[in-house]
């Protein structure tokens, strides 16, 4: 396995722009110190963690401003058509006067409970959904609160053929899009809303074959590259020998 | 049925359907709590504690709200 100071030291995946920023809303994260997860293997370490982007939150978040603020505005709109419409003939009827208030509260209180829990389950399925690359394989977390949760783990060696693709209005405004790659079993992977898409791609990239060649190099079954090793040696020697016979 | 009556009826009714639903919002809270309990396993980095936190003080207030419901006249 490749060590994960080789990787930092080498500087295979160079920090993204605004790494501060990025980590700070959760969506990019380089090296994490003393991170662990769940099926860590000995000599593993995390080398980022991806998120989806913050703005893809942008639609809950609204949902949710506008579930807050209704009951308000309802209220308003009541007290505002009763007083101009019905000379407050709504608020002052026996039905409304008989009803008890603090149900009304009660009611408000749960409803407030229930905007409560949009918001977590909203949060939680992006807060969740997780990729994990470390110097051995890529981790990839789906997790939905209701369904589970799907745990894919691919070895970093059987990556192949990465893809970027950044399109729609939002995407270019932001800065997000999504990377597909396929493994060697046929797999296509997709990792949607990643920011930083051409960042990713290349550090990736370029980790994938860092691991592959260093792995190779470590191998002792591996005739390839010890091949490709002996010729260069060989062909070094007859240079010299070359040479040797044209100087005098 | 006079308007009294009705009224009655509509907060009995209220009433009833709160409490039923305020006991079926806490049980979800709760399978959410271990939901996400069960992910610190996952990746230490996870910052859960404010998450558990919000749901659990959402579950407390839901309880006292039911106790409430079941104590109005």
């Amino acid at each position: 396995m490749v060590k994960i100071d080789l990787i930092k030291k080498e500087k295979v995946i160079t920090l993204p722009e605004n790494k501060k920023l990025l980590e700070f809303f959760g969506m990019i994260i380089t090296y994490p110190e003393n991170a662990t997860f769940a099926t860590q293997n000995e000599g593993e370490n995390i080398v980022m963690i991806i998120r989806r982007h913050f703005i893809k939150n942008i639609g809950w978040i609204l949902n949710a401003v506008l579930f807050i603020i209704v009951p308000t505005v309802l209220i308003f709109l009541f007290t505002l058509i009763d007083a101009n419409l019905f000379n407050s003939e709504l608020s002052n009827g026996a039905f409304l006067k008989s009803l008890d208030p603090n149900l009304g509260n009660a009611f408000l209180f749960f409803y407030y409970s229930l905007v409560v829990s949009f918001i977590v389950f909203n949060f939680l399925h992006w807060y969740y959904d997780l990729f994990i690359v470390t110097n051995e394989r890529f981790i990839s977390i789906d997790f939905d609160i209701i369904k589970g949760k799907v745990i894919t783990d691919i070895p970093l060696q059987d990556i192949i053929d990465i893809s970027e693709r950044v399109e729609g209005f939002f995407a270019m405004m932001f800065g997000y899009g999504t990377i597909e790659f396929k493994t060697i079993s046929e797999k296509t992977m997709t990792i949607r809303g990643v920011t930083q898409t051409t960042w990713f791609r290349d550090g990736f990239r370029d980790l994938i074959s860092f691991v592959r060649n260093q792995e190779n190099y470590n191998n002792p079954f591996d005739t390839v590259n010890k091949k490709g090793e002996a010729a260069e040696a060989e062909a070094q020697e007859s240079a010299k020998k070359t040479a040797q016979y044209i100087e005098p | 049925m006079d308007d009294l009556e009705i009224a009655q009826l509509v907060f009995a009714l209220v009433k009833i359907a709160l409490m039923l639903f305020s006991v079926l919002h806490i049980m979800f809270l709760i399978f959410i709590l271990r939901r996400i309990h069960s992910m610190q396993k996952q990746l230490s980095t996870l910052r859960q504690w404010s998450l558990e936190a919000l749901l659990a003080l959402t579950v407390l207030g839901l309880i006292l709200l039911l106790i409430y419901i079941i104590l109005l006249p």
